[in-house]
């Protein structure tokens, strides 16, 4: 075995232990601390199906966003739409395709395919934006410009791979079926490969340290996924509940 | 009395380019001593204050989950920075609602992350300064908690929150 395929093969290991455990991290953290306060952004649900509603209307729609701002939500809805769409493509590398669950997977290739260049419009129309904006421009840092960056090489990275220069996919399989299964095969040694592959593995690191911590910090928003009901049910945190307790005595 | 343009009001809202640091004059008064120890505060900033502003930082960030979720979550996509009529009425940048949180997260970036700690330049974190603290008590009374912000944000950040957070910390180190 190649010591770059040993070495593409290590780095995916780590990169997915920083993923997982760091996203675990963060989640428990966000499920364990407690939200004292009703804060709800009226008009709010009055029922818990209300909160489903309006969460998914902000996660599918992004809804408050279109509320604020057309150019954001038109750029940044079709990157996202664009990244669900590839990633659900790149399941044909990871799937066996003879199981009946994964029918949808050869359904979806040809969206997915063609996806990349919309995510490439979304993210410059954000990263334009992010230049041209004086008051965007204030509030990026050097990371934001780079998150940019970093997502646009690997969406270029990987239509080259698609529409200029094809790579050896049947080896790019064999090379994940052998990680998932502990059994490094030799990974096809095609530069742009290795530049997406090298890209993607950063991604998923920096993901749980990362403003990427929208992604599940959306769920845990006190002013988005809580019921109004302050006067039908008194909500106390355990923390005031004590403090409460300890008054009365 | 600093030099201040009164916006004309028009038919539509215009939203002004910034002008850096127009209202950074802009504070309440300290309460008195007295007034403050009364109210179980320190009455004037401590010895070690940043050491006791960041224990409150942490306090507060294992108390509420919204602050803790709202610092780490704000993607800087901008759709806040015209939502605020301080920002609109007055062009200072550090009104935008973001900016405003900024003061704030550029801090607990600094001492509480791995981005901030090994790469602060990279993700805009700061040490905790005199100036620093100057800033937020300029800016975090600013703010009339409206929660307008909020409304517009896709994850419902709500700056309210943050400089509710922000006066508790100003409270617990003596400057009321
Ligand atoms: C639950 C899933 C997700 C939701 C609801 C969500 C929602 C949003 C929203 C509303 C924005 C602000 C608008 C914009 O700038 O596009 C945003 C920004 C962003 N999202 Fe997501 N997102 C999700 C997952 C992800 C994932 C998995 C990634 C990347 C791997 C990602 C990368 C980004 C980036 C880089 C930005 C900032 C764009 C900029 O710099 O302007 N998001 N997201
Ligand atoms: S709208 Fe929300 S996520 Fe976007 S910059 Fe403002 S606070 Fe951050
Ligand atoms: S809550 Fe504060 S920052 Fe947000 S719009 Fe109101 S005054 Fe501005």
């Amino acid at each position: 075995m190649s010591a770059l395929s040993v070495s593409y093969a290590i780095l995916f290991y780590f990169a997915t232990a920083i993923l997982v455990g760091g996203l675990f991290y963060k989640i428990r953290q966000y499920w364990r601390t407690p939200a004292p306060l009703k804060i709800a952004t009226t008009p709010a649900p009055v029922t818990q199906t209300g909160v489903v509603l309006r969460m998914a209307r902000e996660v599918v729609l992004f809804a408050s966003l279109f509320k604020s701002n057309k150019w954001i939500w038109i750029f940044g809805w079709m990157f996202h739409v664009s990244l669900l769409l590839i990633v659900l493509r790149h399941f044909r590398y990871f799937v066996d395709n003879t199981s009946m669950i994964w029918f949808w997977v050869p359904l979806i290739q040809p969206f997915g395919k063609y996806a990349a260049f919309t995510m490439i419009i979304g993210l410059a129309g954000l990263w334009t934006r992010r230049i041209l904006v004086d008051r965007v421009r204030y509030i990026s840092s050097p990371s934001d410009h780079l998150m940019l960056a970093l997502l646009i090489s690997i969406a270029s990275s990987g239509a080259m791979m698609k529409f200029v220069s094809h790579t050896d996919i049947v080896h790019v399989k064999a090379f994940i079926s052998g990680l998932l299964t502990f059994n490094i095969q030799p990974l096809p040694e095609d530069p742009l490969l290795l530049i997406h592959l090298g890209l993607v593995a950063t991604l998923m690191i920096i993901f749980p340290i990362s403003k990427l911590l929208h992604a599940p910090g959306i769920f845990f928003s006190p002013t988005r996924n809580q019921i109004d009901n302050p006067r039908e049910k008194r909500h106390l945190a355990p923390w005031a509940a004590e403090l409460e307790a300890e008054k009365a005595k | 009395m600093a030099d201040f343009e009164v916006p004309e009001l028009k038919e539509t809202v215009e939203i002004p380019k910034y002008v850096d640091g127009v209202m950074a004059h802009s504070a309440p008064y300290k309460a008195k001593p007295q007034f403050q120890e009364a109210l179980g505060f320190p009455g004037e900033l401590m010895e070690n204050w940043q050491q006791v502003a960041l224990e409150k930082m942490t306090d507060l960030r294992t108390r509420y989950r919204s602050f803790q979720v709202y610092l780490d979550a704000c993607v800087k996509c901008g759709a806040c920075t015209d939502k605020c009529h301080y920002y609109i009425g007055t062009a200072d940048p550090k009104n935008m609602p973001v900016a405003r949180q900024d003061l704030l997260r550029k801090v607990y970036r600094r001492y509480f992350t791995f981005a901030g700690k090994y790469f602060p330049k990279l993700v805009g974190a700061v040490d905790l300064t005199k100036e620093v603290l100057d800033d937020w008590y300029s800016y975090y009374h600013q703010c009339s908690q409206c929660r307008r912000c909020s409304v517009y944000c896709p994850y419902g950040i709500d700056t309210a929150e943050i400089s509710m957070a922000a006066r508790e910390i100003m409270d617990s180190v003596g400057i009321l």
